[in-house]
């Protein structure tokens, strides 16, 4: 009679558990979506959006009856993005587009490990448009193993760094840009800040080490994290930048403009940068550039003019920091593929998802410029998470033909000798973690000149010994010599 | 009567008043900072008292409150409906290992005590929960796994227990009472005590839960209040933070939003209602603290 007890009590709990999963959830499940039609979930970083479901209601309204399938759009916040996603992916879980890129979910490990499908022959089949729409270097930049594996969100794909100056004190002072050739050509610049403009700070950023100013390039590139250093006149040695005359050289430079009083005393520990520049108080910065950048740096400096000074050409640095990939447990992948061909081809759908509704979220303020509302229910502010950024609006304040100076950048840009060449990194991840350890704890203190290069960079340079520096350039070197072996 | 001063006195409560206000100051620094103008914190940095009030912060936490009042709501739930089924089950388990005339009862503590050491990884964890049991998108993602029932819990109560004579559980056995009766009406109310310190053990897990309700939950009609507030302030300060990588542009965004002091407003909506909470349960907790020490 007990045990009868105990194990009705069990088989409740156990039914209400049922009832409530079924209840609870508000969409159903793979199951039932066979009887209902097709449903496609999409993952992708997100803010906390409150009109996230009205953007999708409007999604299902313009796609359900050309592609046949309900989207479910699932935002995950930027900082669990990863962890999450990884998961899922391990775990095999359902769904069928996931957003992925080279910095956050990383694309290619992930491709190889087999999460992605190899879209090749869908897109061939079912999204043309998509594949003639884009240039032959984005699907080539791609490719893992020969195959396509991703929908790169086509945007900028080169990248340059330089100075911002403020125009008013450029101006003032009579800085030709055009004279600015090298790094230590601003420094009489920054000194007539110093003595004239007590209040302001003459040099913003936390560090200026740019390895392309010196002639050292990278391949893939320098953003992502395995980045293969060498020398532009010696493609085929690699090199470790931080171990390089020209950063010792560079530390020596940060250093005196740190003590010459240029830049901020507690740089070094600041977190919120961008409020600091939003008070308009940073004269000179050292910052990435893109098209139609002056116009966000206008913002960015608390509404100041700023001039671009570049200091290099710009680099090539592909199309995998912003992608969509069909998961390899996708249960409909060409209507996946379809949705993907809308979204890329189709502007309507794209700004849909990149900017709301309109009159709700945003205002046209002419025939392609919008203002967002900040302050709406829906205002991620990251169009490039959804597509190819060209097919939508421009906001307020980008120059009209932003899109032709992006594509005109990216057809530009300097590619580099050892492009296609990706490191495997598997057979140094422990070094090449405590190295990253090391970056942080040492780099911004060194880099913008807080730390006494004399007495830190030679600990710092023991340090990254220990921790294998020396093993992950043999390797590298090794895996590249293989590779440009191969190479026809 | 008239007392001397007492001066071993008035050190002792002059360094509890200093201990005290070292504990005060940084609270009302939190709230402060959370009513001060952006402008000003950049400028003078945090300070007691602002030179201007401003509740710009609150008005962007507070812009869907819809959203939020359910985020809440969900948080309560999971709460209460998680404490009360974690002390359930939790004294259930720590009530049978505490009899000696349990058979297995060391096989069963060696189980308990095993999970406290070895767990199975999250990914293992994440198909138990997504595609054995189906949680995903339910408030038991929440209440269930693995909060339910910490191992250390049931240790500690089981030491709790182990304290209570036999004879109480023999005689009440005399007088006809069958298990349930002498679990409810005896072991129940002579442990409070030790039932109300893991209480609050327990509802502070349940109030910060977060990890499971990233992982399980993605509608946002179930989010928990946690999972809500660091989506709102991720946002904005991510984006800042990664220009390199995106061509997109944050024009009002990077100005007009409070970080500072909407960081401060968040720490007290997610916080606030359990430091009201908390001094009920001093009393008892105090009690509590002597759990599973030697009594005689």
């Amino acid at each position: 009679m007990r045990r009868m007890n105990v194990a009705a009590i069990f088989l409740c709990v156990v039914l209400m558990l049922g009832a409530c999963s079924r209840g609870g959830a508000s969409q159903p499940n793979g199951n039932a979506a066979a009887d209902e039609g097709v449903e496609l979930t999409w993952y992708f970083p997100s803010g906390q959006w409150p009109d996230l479901h009205l953007v999708e209601a409007e999604l299902n309204r313009i796609v359900e009856p050309l592609i046949h399938a309900k989207i479910r759009l699932k935002g995950v916040d930027w900082n669990s993005y990863e962890q999450k996603l990884n998961t899922m992916i391990a775990a095999s879980d359902e769904f069928d587009i996931v957003w992925t890129s080279n910095w956050i979910l990383n694309y290619r490990i992930n491709a190889e490990k087999g999460a992605f499908l190899a879209i090749d022959d869908l897109l061939e089949t079912v999204a043309p448009t998509l594949k003639a729409s884009l240039p032959d270097f984005a699907w080539k930049d791609v490719k893992v193993k020969n195959k396509i594996y991703t929908v790169p969100n086509y945007q900028i794909a080169a990248h340059y760094y330089g100075f911002a100056v403020q125009k008013k004190y450029a101006d003032k002072y009579g800085l030709d840009p055009a004279a600015i050739k090298t790094i230590e050509d601003i420094e009489p610049f920054l000194k007539l800040i110093k003595q004239n403009e007590p209040d302001k700070i003459p040099f913003g950023s936390t560090q200026f080490w740019c390895p392309p100013c010196y002639g050292i390039s990278a391949a893939p590139s320098f953003a992502e994290e395995n980045g293969v250093a060498h020398y532009k006149e010696d493609p085929n040695r690699v090199i470790m930048p931080v171990d390089t005359p020209e950063y010792r050289n560079y530390l020596q430079l940060a250093r005196s403009w740190y003590l010459k009083g240029y830049i901020q005393r507690d740089i070094a520990v600041v977190k919120d940068f961008s409020r600091l520049r939003g008070q308009g108080n940073m004269v000179v910065l050292f910052d990435v550039m893109k098209p139609g950048g002056e116009a966000e740096e206008y913002w960015k400096n608390g509404g100041n003019e700023v001039i671009y000074i570049p200091m290099y050409k710009p680099r090539f640095d592909g199309v995998t920091p912003t992608t969509n990939a069909i998961s390899r447990t996708s249960r409909h992948p060409e209507k996946a593929m379809e949705l993907l061909e809308l979204v890329n081809t189709d502007s309507r759908i794209f700004n849909l998802l990149s900017f709301g509704i309109e009159d709700k979220h945003y205002k046209k303020i002419g025939e392609n410029t919008i203002r967002v509302d900040g302050q709406s229910g829906y205002a991620p502010n990251a169009n490039w998470v959804f597509g190819n950024v060209m097919n939508g609006y421009l906001q307020e304040g980008q120059p009209a033909d932003t899109w032709e100076q992006t594509q005109e950048l990216n057809l530009s840009a300097e590619v580099d000798s050892l492009y296609g060449f990706h490191p495997d990194i598997e057979a140094y991840k422990t070094e090449s973690a405590n190295i990253h350890a090391l970056e942080k704890e040492y780099a911004i203190g060194l880099n913008s000149g807080t730390l006494d290069p004399d007495q830190y960079y030679p600990l710092y340079l023991d340090l990254l010994r220990k921790a294998g520096i020396d093993k992950v350039r043999e390797e590298q070197q090794r895996q590249l010599d293989i590779w440009l072996e191969a190479k026809p | 009567m008239h007392r001397k001063l007492d001066y071993p006195k008035m050190l002792i409560h002059l360094f509890f008043i200093a201990v005290t206000l070292g504990m005060l100051i940084p609270f009302v620094l939190v709230i402060m900072i959370s009513m001060t103008d952006e402008a000003s914190i950049a400028k003078y940095g945090y300070r007691l008292w602002p030179d201007s009030f401003d509740f710009t912060a609150y008005r962007y936490v507070v812009q869907s409150p819809a959203l939020l009042f359910r985020a809440y709501g969900v948080t309560i739930l999971v709460t209460v409906v998680g404490t009360l089924l974690s002390l359930l089950t939790t004294a259930m388990i720590a009530y049978v290992l505490s009899r000696r005339d349990y058979a297995y009862n060391r096989q069963t503590t060696f189980l308990i005590f095993f999970t406290l050491l070895f767990s199975g990884g999250l990914v293992p964890y994440y198909m138990l929960m997504a595609q054995t049991l189906h949680l995903k998108d339910t408030v038991w993602a929440m209440i269930l796994l693995p909060t339910l029932v910490h191992p250390l819990h049931v240790l500690i109560l089981r030491t709790f227990l182990r304290t209570l004579p036999m004879e109480i559980i023999e005689s009440a056995k005399m007088d006809g009472a069958r298990e349930y009766r002498i679990f409810f009406n005896l072991i129940v109310p002579l442990s409070a005590p030790a039932l109300v310190t893991l209480t609050l053990l327990v509802s502070i897990v349940y109030w910060n839960e977060w990890l499971n309700a990233v992982l399980f939950i993605e509608n946002d009609r179930l989010f928990p209040l946690q999972l809500l507030l660091v989506r709102m302030m991720a946002n904005s300060h991510f984006l800042q933070t990664s220009t390199v990588f995106i061509s997109g542009i944050s024009f009002d965004n990077a100005a007009s939003f409070p970080v500072l002091s909407a960081r401060m407003t968040i720490a007290l909506l997610a916080g606030g209602p359990m430091m009201v909470i908390f001094p009920f349960f001093q009393k008892y907790f105090v009690k509590g603290l002597t759990l599973g020490s030697i009594k005689s």
